[in-house]
């Protein structure tokens, strides 16, 4: 295994775009992040795309407008991770060897795809539970109801991650929202699954992001734009397993599987980590993580939460960017851009939501929910990204 | 009578002229699972059993939609039960609005109608209306 280096990132703003397609969205994020690689796209020699409500092959319909073609493209739906899935595929290819330089891209139009599916929440429908009418956000009440029973969690301290996510967004000009709002606001919206008001959710939005990675060597002959050594210290994709669907929605299994390879493969403990971009699609969901992924002991998640633990000046900082919930979710293209967000605060690139010191951070998605046997979420992506002294 | 079909095959049978929910027990490692699988999820075994589940669940958590979710509209309830045998599953409650559901609320398994579908008869050259079966929950008692 070799080391794997990040040359270049790009990424549009979220929000929401009638006029792009998923394809357009992937093509600005892919010219941003082989400019600030700082090499010709000719130079890609492998490349991934990562959307889910598209069309076959959208990957090749972007890169082939870059000029990249006659070399290995696949595409992959992961659900929230799919992001994360074409960065993995990417790393494993240069950690092992068979590439030295490649493109991985995430992108997705939600505005295109619910011009097609219609108004209403999606379900998945070749699922059990998405034939009963089960929807991420049913399933996360089920999680906000087993923290409030077992946890003593109230609603204000389930709304916490929007009040802050919102607060963090004001900083972030890629974001699709940029005002704070307040407990008293999100708990004022409109009900979507009780007791889960609509600026609980992310919005559902379009938005692209890329990554160029590449070997150690490379990188070191074509760091054109000076760029500060980060490498990838781990990459994980994990799925659920039949088991998961006897344990409890408190404690996500996948998150807790994923999280500890990752930890593992880095060679690093928890606390070694300065700040973390998340999957927070319901601003409850983001609190429940915080015990699976060990970013506070068992049991103690609210007590960290009333101790604003997670702020952007706090011990540890969780979703800096304002997560999904400000910048909104084009679900193909979330897992790619939380590993750009991880990026830009090594890079010391993130202005007004600037970490200081940031050295090593991590980028996680979680996606998708079935019944089917798994009745929790199904698929976890987790990156730890380390800049080299 | 519109035509009648199961929400999915092989979760429900019947027993003693009633209906009831149908799950695998494994004949290797022994234990039950629901909804049916090929290969027992615990041991991979392909000695499956059918198995006839108990009528009546105990409420893990529980919540009512209230956005339309096709074909489903709202508000409608949904809930997490746990069913003997360490099965836990999801399905649809039935109630009046004003009960709450909280954790620790018996449940009873139904069989009805969950929504109505229509489908193109290519002989007929017409459109005909299907009763989708599924099962739901009542609160106990």
């Amino acid at each position: 295994m070799r080391d794997v280096y990040v040359l270049g990132i790009g990424q549009t703003k979220f929000g929401v775009f009638p006029q792009y397609t998923g394809v357009d969205l992937g093509v600005m994020a892919s010219v941003q992040a082989v400019k600030d690689a700082g090499i010709n796209a000719k130079e890609i020699q492998v490349a991934y795309a990562g959307y889910c409500r598209g069309a076959s092959t959208e990957g090749q319909m972007a890169f082939i407008r870059l000029g990249i073609g006659s070399l290995p493209i696949a595409n992959l739906n992961n659900a929230c991770a799919s992001g994360n899935t074409a960065v993995d595929m990417l790393y494993r290819d240069i950690a092992g060897g068979f590439c030295e330089v490649g493109l991985a891209a995430g992108f997705e139009s939600l505005t295109q795809a619910s011009k097609q599916s219609g108004k209403g929440l999606l379900a998945i429908k070749e699922d059990l539970g998405g034939m009963m009418g089960l929807t991420m956000p049913a399933f996360f009440s089920f999680v906000y109801q087993r923290l409030m029973d077992e946890r003593g969690a109230t609603m204000e301290d389930l709304c916490y991650p929007a009040v802050k996510n919102h607060y963090n967004a004001q900083f972030n000009p890629l974001a699709q929202y940029n005002k704070p709002l307040t407990y008293e606001e999100i708990m004022a919206s409109r009900v979507i699954v009780d007791p889960i008001t609509v600026l609980q959710c992310c919005p559902q939005s379009d938005g692209g992001a890329a990554m160029v990675l590449c070997s150690e060597d490379y990188f070191k002959k074509h760091n054109a734009n000076n760029h500060p050594k980060i490498r990838i210290a781990a990459s994980v994709i994990h799925s659920s397993g039949w088991l998961s669907a006897q344990k409890d929605p408190l404690f996500s299994q996948v998150n807790r599987e994923a999280a500890d390879r990752a930890y593992n493969m880095a060679g690093i403990e928890p606390k070694d980590l300065d700040f973390a971009e998340i999957h927070d699609a319901f601003s409850g969901e983001e609190v429940s993580a915080y015990e699976p992924m060990r970013f506070c002991p068992e049991g103690e998640c609210i007590k960290y939460v009333r101790e604003r633990h997670y702020d952007l000046n706090g011990k540890f900082p969780i979703n800096t960017s304002g997560g999904l919930l400000s910048l909104g979710h084009p679900l193909g293209a979330s897992g790619a851009r939380v590993n750009c967000e991880v990026v830009r605060q090594l890079r010391d690139q993130a202005g007004g939501y600037q970490v200081e010191g940031a050295r090593l951070g991590l980028a996680q998605m979680l996606g998708s929910v079935l019944f089917g046997g798994n009745e929790s979420a199904v698929v976890c992506g987790v990156q730890i990204l380390e800049k080299v002294q | 009578m519109n035509r009648q079909r199961y929400l999915k095959d092989g979760i429900i049978g019947e027993r003693a002229g009633t209906l009831a929910l149908m799950g695998r027990r494994c004949g290797e490692c022994g234990k039950k699972s629901f909804p049916p699988t090929e290969l027992c999820p615990y041991c991979g075994s392909d000695k499956l059993e059918k198995v006839f589940l108990a009528d009546e669940g105990t409420v893990l958590a529980a919540s009512t939609t209230q956005a339309p979710v096709p074909p489903y509209a709202p508000p409608f309830t949904l809930a997490m039960v746990d069913m003997e045998d360490g099965i836990r599953t999801i399905g649809r409650v039935e109630k009046d609005e004003k009960v709450k559901l909280k954790k620790g609320d018996k449940l009873t398994v139904k069989f009805g109608k969950l929504f109505e579908e229509t489908e193109f008869n290519k002989k007929t050259k017409s459109t005909e209306a299907i009763d989708v079966i599924g099962y739901y929950f009542v609160p106990k008692g």
